[in-house]
C-alpha cells in the first residue's frame, strides 16, 4: 500500500513533482499542490469530472483515465481535460413516439464508425464502448442501453474518436428510450400511483401522524419484517 | 489473496472466516430499542459530548452545532462589497436555482413545468452540473409500491430509523409521494432494475420491513442524475458552472431577490436578479465533522445553510449527523467511499475484528462498541465472501472495537465496487476486502 511505497516522479503539465507512490493522480495533484476547480468533483468514480490523459516514460502513447480512480506511476506525464465541449442533439424525449428509433438520424456520424475501437480503449469505465455504438447502428436500443449504462459521461470517448462520434451522448439518447418505452412498465408502481391519488391511504396516514410516541414506538415493535 | 495486508488484518480476516460457517447458519435477533438506546449514548458522535458547541451570533444563536459548522456561520463574509455593482444584474430570471444537483435539476424542471419559460429560469453550481451526492447514490431510492407494502407501513420505518424525532409532516410527505416519483423517473426513462414483466426489482435497505428499495443496477444515482440532468439540457435550462453563490441579495424588505456569485475562472463576481430564488446546495459531509471521513461529494460544504443564515434565516436539524455504518477506509485511496447499504441488504455481516457480531441486519443502529470500523465484505462473482480491513494507523492503537462486514456472498457484484478494487488494491481482485468505518454521509439540513 501507499505508505510502504517509495516516492515517485510525475509530471503534471510539465512540471516534476515527487509524491507519494499508490496515490491516485488527483491525490498526487494535490500533494504537488494543486488546488483542483475543474477537474475534480465526486471523487468516487460517479461523476466523470476528472478526465485525464498521462503517458508513460518512454512509451508513445496517451492513455486515458480518471484521476480520481487511477493510481499515479512513477515517470508518468500527466494533463487533465477541463470539460468536453461536446454538443447534445436537440431531442425530448416527449416528442418521439415510443416506437421511434431516432439514433442515426439524430446522431448521423454514428454511421462513420470505423471499428477501429479507440472509444473502447480510452473508457475509464471498461465498457464496449464501440460495441453499443455498432449496435446503435444496428438499432439495437436495448443493447445499448445495457451496453452503456456504466457510462460516467466523462467524454474520453469522444474526444479520441476518428469518426468525431459523441458516444456518451448516444448512449444516454438510448438509455432513455429504453428506460421510457422498451422497458415493461411497472403494472404495481401505476397501480400505487392510482390509489394515493385517490387519496387510499390518507385516513391511515392521518391517524400515525397524530398517534402518540408511546403508540407508535408499540406499533413499530410489533411490525413484521419481511424475510 | 489477503497477502497484501499486513499480518495483523491478515490474522483478523482469518479469526472472520473462522466464524462464517457459524454465523452464515444463525438467524441475527434484533436489538431492543433500550439496547439501541445504550449504545447510541454511549458511542454515537451525535449523542456525545465535546463535538459541539452553541452559536454566538444569527438568528439561531444559543443552538448547539457542531464546531466545524459555527466555525463557518460566525465567521466573516467572503464577499467584498466594494466589488459588487448590485445595480448592474449580470442575469436576470424568474427562477434562480442554487445548486445544480438532484433536488436543484429537479426544482429547475417543477418550475418549467409549472409554465416558466426555460429561459427565465437558471440554475447555478459551483462545480459542473449534476455533480452532487445524488449523483453518487448507489444502493437505491425507496418507495413502498408493492402489494405487500404500504406508505403507512414506510412511514412507521421511517419512524423507527428516525428513533421517533422525524418531522411527522415531512415524513409523510417522503412515503405519500416516493411512488409518484419513481412512476415520474419511470416516465423520464430511468431504466430501473425490473423483471421482463416490469416489476420491481426490489430489495431490503438498512432498518427496512418490507423490501422497497429500488434500484437502477449499481448506480442508481447516477442514473437518474443523468436523466433528470439530460431532460433539464433537453428543455434548454441553463446551468451556469464553476460559479458558487457567495451572498444572497435582499430587497428593502428583507426578502431575497438573487444572489451575487463568484466566477471561479475569471475571478469576478456576477450578479444574478430573481423574482425567485431557491436553494438547493446539499449538506456538509465535507466539512468532516468530528474528522470522520466522508462519502459527500467534493462540494458538499455547507454553503446554501451558511448563505440561508446569512440572510436571516433560522437554521433546524444542525445537532444531527448521518453516519453510514460503512464507509471505505483502507485503503487511503477510498477512505470515506460509501459501502452501499446494498450490500447489507444482501445479508452482509457487520461483525467486530475477531469476527463476532455486533449489530443486526435489521437494526439502524448499525455500529456499535465505540467507533468500530466495519469492514464490508464484497459479494464475488462466484459466491462466497470477503471482509475488510482497519487502517494502519489504527493498529496496536486503541481502537480495540474493530468491526467488520462479511459478505454472505449472493447477489452480484458492484461494478464501482469493483473499480475500487481494481484501482486501490492494484493486483488484488475484488474477491478481495474493502475495509469500512462509519462515514457522514447525504447530510442535508433543513433551512427553516
Amino acid at each position: 500500500m501507499s505508505t510502504e511505497q517509495d516516492n515517485i516522479r510525475i509530471y503534471i503539465m510539465g512540471k516534476a513533482y515527487e509524491v507519494p507512490g499508490g496515490l491516485t493522480i488527483m491525490k498526487a495533484m494535490e500533494y504537488a499542490g494543486y488546488r483542483l476547480v475543474r477537474g475534480v468533483g465526486c471523487r468516487g468514480g460517479f461523476c466523470g469530472a476528472c478526465a485525464t490523459v498521462f503517458r508513460r516514460a518512454g512509451d508513445y502513447k496517451l492513455y486515458a483515465d480518471l484521476a480520481c480512480q487511477a493510481t499515479a506511476e512513477d515517470e508518468m506525464y500527466i494533463a487533465q481535460i477541463p470539460s468536453v465541449p461536446a454538443e447534445r442533439a436537440p431531442w425530448e424525449l416527449s416528442e418521439l413516439a415510443p416506437e421511434d428509433n431516432p439514433i442515426l438520424a439524430l446522431y448521423p456520424e454514428v454511421a462513420r464508425c470505423v471499428a477501429c475501437n479507440t472509444c473502447t480503449r480510452a473508457c475509464p469505465q471498461e465498457l464496449e464502448v464501440m460495441d453499443y455504438i455498432q449496435a446503435a447502428l444496428r438499432g439495437d436500443i436495448p443493447q445499448v442501453a445495457e451496453l452503456s449504462f456504466d457510462c460516467v459521461q466523462c467524454g474520453l470517448c469522444a474526444m479520441r474518436c476518428p469518426a468525431e462520434i459523441v458516444h456518451y451522448h448516444v448512449g444516454q439518447l438510448g438509455r432513455r428510450i429504453y428506460g421510457a418505452y422498451r422497458a415493461p412498465e411497472s403494472g404495481h408502481l401505476a397501480a400505487r400511483v392510482e390509489e394515493l391519488r385517490s387519496g387510499a391511504f390518507d385516513q391511515e396516514l392521518d391517524k400515525l401522524e397524530r398517534m402518540s410516541k408511546d403508540d407508535l414506538v408499540e406499533l413499530y415493535r410489533k411490525r413484521d419484517v419481511e424475510g | 489473496m489477503a497477502d497484501a495486508y499486513p499480518r495483523s488484518m491478515r490474522e483478523s480476516i482469518g479469526r472472520v472466516e473462522a466464524t462464517r460457517p457459524e454465523r452464515m447458519e444463525a438467524e441475527p435477533q434484533r436489538l431492543s430499542l433500550e439496547e439501541r438506546r445504550e449504545v447510541l449514548d454511549s458511542f454515537h458522535p451525535d449523542y456525545k459530548e465535546g463535538g459541539k458547541r452553541k452559536l454566538l451570533v444569527g438568528p439561531s444563536q444559543g443552538e448547539f452545532v457542531p464546531h466545524e459548522m459555527a466555525d463557518l456561520l460566525e465567521a466573516y463574509p467572503l464577499i467584498d462589497p466594494d466589488q459588487v455593482d448590485l445595480g448592474q444584474a449580470d442575469h436576470e430570471v424568474d427562477v434562480l436555482i442554487i445548486g445544480g444537483g438532484g433536488a436543484g435539476t429537479v426544482a429547475a424542471l417543477s418550475a418549467h413545468e409549472a409554465g416558466i419559460p426555460a429561459d427565465r429560469i437558471l440554475i447555478t453550481t459551483k462545480l459542473r452540473h449534476g455533480d452532487s451526492n445524488s449523483m453518487m447514490a448507489q444502493g437505491g431510492i425507496q418507495a413502498a409500491d408493492k402489494e405487500n407494502d404500504s406508505p403507512p407501513i414506510h412511514y412507521l420505518d421511517v419512524l423507527g430509523g428516525g428513533h421517533f424525532g422525524n418531522d411527522p409532516q415531512l415524513v409523510r410527505a417522503l412515503v405519500h409521494d416516493a411512488p409518484e416519483v419513481i412512476r415520474w423517473h419511470e416516465k423520464l426513462g430511468v431504466m430501473y432494475d425490473k423483471d421482463a414483466d416490469g416489476r420491481m426489482q426490489t430489495i431490503h435497505g438498512g432498518g427496512t420491513s418490507r423490501k422497497r428499495m429500488h434500484s437502477a443496477k449499481d448506480y442508481t444515482g447516477l442514473e437518474i442524475m443523468r436523466v433528470v440532468r439530460d431532460e433539464a439540457l433537453s428543455r434548454g435550462i441553463h446551468c451556469l458552472e464553476f460559479c458558487p453563490t457567495v451572498e444572497l441579495i435582499r430587497d428593502d424588505r428583507g426578502q431575497v431577490c438573487g444572489a451575487v456569485l463568484w466566477n471561479l475562472e475569471t475571478e469576478e463576481y456576477t450578479v444574478v436578479r430573481a423574482k425567485a430564488t431557491v436553494l438547493a446546495t446539499g449538506g456538509w459531509g465535507r466539512l468532516h465533522i468530528q474528522g470522520f471521513p466522508t462519502s459527500n461529494h467534493y462540494g458538499a460544504t455547507a454553503d446554501g445553510l451558511v448563505l440561508a443564515y446569512r440572510a436571516g434565516a433560522g437554521l433546524r436539524d444542525l445537532d444531527s449527523v448521518q453516519y453510514h455504518p460503512t464507509g471505505a477506509a483502507f485503503p487511503e485511496q477510498i477512505v470515506g467511499l460509501l459501502i452501499t447499504e446494498k450490500v447489507r441488504g444482501m445479508g452482509a455481516h457487520p461483525v467486530n475484528v475477531d469476527g463476532e457480531l455486533f449489530v443486526i441486519r435489521w437494526s439502524r443502529v448499525t455500529w456499535s462498541r465505540g467507533r468500530s470500523s466495519a469492514s464490508v465484505a464484497l459479494p464475488n462473482r462466484g459466491g462466497g465472501d470477503t471482509a475488510l480491513l482497519p487502517p494502519r494507523e489504527w493498529w496496536g492503537s486503541g481502537w480495540t472495537h474493530r468491526c467488520w462486514i462479511s459478505s454472505m456472498g449472493r447477489g452480484r457484484s458492484s461494478a464501482s465496487c469493483l473499480r475500487y478494487g481494481g484501482c486501490t488494491l492494484g493486483s488484488i481482485s475484488i474477491q478481495q476486502l474493502i475495509q469500512c468505518l462509519p462515514t457522514p454521509r447525504c447530510t442535508t439540513k433543513t433551512v427553516g
